[in-house]
C-alpha cells in the first residue's frame, strides 16, 4: 500500500501543485486542509503517513497545528513549508519536531527529495 | 524614485524598503518564472483624503491581496493585479500556456492570495534580518472590487488613527508578459519612528 500524505495549506493553489509534485512519486494524497485547525482534525481522521504543513493560517497556525500532531502522536512526519525564512521560525519548528523546513517559493526537486527524506525513501 | 517635499522616510528607512522591494522580486519572480522586477515609483507621505482622492481617479477593477504585516513595526501590504492579468498570473503559476485560465475560479483567486502572501513574507524576512525586529504577515484576504474602493477600506483603520499615510508605490516589469500589477506598503507612522532610529545598517 503507498504511503499517504495530508496536505495542510490556505492556498488551494499550492495544495493543487503539492499534489502534482508528489502524486508521481507513488504517494496518496489522503486529506487537504485550508487551516490548522483542520490539519488536526484530518490528521486523526486519516492518521497520514506525512503531514506537509504550511505556517501562516486562518483560525489556527502550522507551528501550533505542528505541536498538537505531536502530541497525539510524537512520532508523526511533519514537513515545514513556508514563505517565513526566519530563524526563529526554523528553530521553533524544528525543536518542537518538525520533520524539515522548506522556503516558499519551492522548488520541486527540493520538495520530492525532502518529503521522500521524511518517509525514509531517499537513497543518497 | 521620486520623494514628495513633505517625506518622511530617512534613508535608512528607503534603504530596507528598497532591499525588502528586491526580495519581493526575487521571490515573485520564482513563483511567476517570469523575469520580473519590482519598481519604486514614490516614496510619499500625504493627508490621507488626498491619497484616496488620487486613486480614484486611476480606479479599475483589481484582484487584491491584503496582508497586514504584525510585529514590532506593523505594516500594511497591498497587492493588486487588473482583473484579466489575474488569469495570466494564475497561468503562469502553474506553468501554463497564458490564456488556458480564462474564468475566475478558486486557483486564480488563490494565485492572488500566495503572491501576496509569498511576497510579504519575503519584505518581513528582509526587515526581520537587517533590523532585527520581528514582523511576520497575518492570512492575506483575497478581494475583487474597484481599486480605490480597496484602498479605501484598507486603509480605513489607518485614518482612524492618523490623518497621513506613508506610501510606497511601485509597479512591476514583467517581460514580455503584458501583466500590470501593483504594490503598496503602508507602514504605521510609529513604524517608520522605530526604522527611522535605526542605525548602523
Amino acid at each position: 500500500m503507498s504511503k499517504s500524505i495530508l496536505i495542510a495549506d490556505d492556498a488551494p493553489i499550492i495544495r493543487l501543485m503539492l499534489k502534482d509534485i508528489i502524486t508521481p512519486l507513488g504517494y496518496q494524497i489522503v486529506a487537504e486542509a485550508a487551516n490548522g485547525e483542520e490539519a488536526i482534525q484530518k490528521y486523526k481522521e486519516f492518521k497520514p503517513d506525512l503531514v506537509t504543513m504550511d505556517i501562516i493560517m486562518p483560525i489556527k497556525n502550522g507551528i501550533e497545528a505542528l505541536s498538537e500532531i505531536l502530541k497525539l502522536n510524537p512520532k508523526a512526519k511533519v514537513l515545514m513549508i513556508s514563505a517565513i525564512d526566519q530563524k526563529e521560525y526554523l528553530t521553533k519548528a524544528i525543536k518542537i519536531g518538525a520533520t524539515d523546513y522548506i522556503v516558499k517559493p519551492f522548488e520541486e526537486a527540493k520538495v520530492q527529495i525532502a518529503i521522500k527524506k521524511a518517509l525514509g525513501d531517499h537513497k543518497l | 524614485m521620486n520623494e514628495s517635499k513633505n517625506i518622511k522616510f530617512n534613508k535608512t528607512v528607503q534603504l530596507i524598503t528598497k532591499m525588502s522591494l528586491d526580495m519581493a522580486s526575487v521571490v515573485f519572480s520564482k513563483l511567476t518564472k517570469t523575469d520580473a522586477k519590482i519598481i519604486i515609483d514614490k516614496i510619499y507621505s500625504d493627508d490621507i483624503s488626498n491619497i484616496s482622492e488620487n486613486m480614484n481617479k486611476n480606479s479599475k477593477e483589481v484582484m487584491a491581496s491584503l496582508v497586514n504585516l504584525v510585529g514590532d513595526t506593523p505594516m500594511k501590504f497591498l497587492f493588486m493585479v487588473p482583473l484579466n492579468d489575474s488569469l495570466k498570473l494564475t497561468d503562469l503559476i502553474l506553468e501554463k500556456k497564458i490564456g488556458t485560465h480564462n474564468e475566475f475560479n478558486m486557483y486564480v483567486e488563490s494565485s492572488v492570495q500566495e503572491i501576496g502572501n509569498i511576497m510579504a513574507s519575503a519584505i518581513c524576512n528582509v526587515f526581520v534580518t537587517t533590523c532585527k525586529i520581528k514582523l511576520v504577515p497575518a492570512p492575506p484576504i483575497v478581494m475583487k472590487d474597484f481599486s480605490s474602493t480597496i484602498f479605501q477600506e484598507y486603509t480605513f483603520d489607518l485614518a482612524m488613527e492618523q490623518n497621513e499615510m506613508l506610501v510606497v508605490e511601485s509597479h512591476f516589469d514583467l517581460t514580455n508578459c503584458g501583466i500590470n500589477c501593483s504594490l503598496f506598503l503602508l507602514p504605521y507612522l510609529e513604524s517608520n519612528k522605530i526604522l527611522s532610529s535605526i542605525e548602523g545598517l
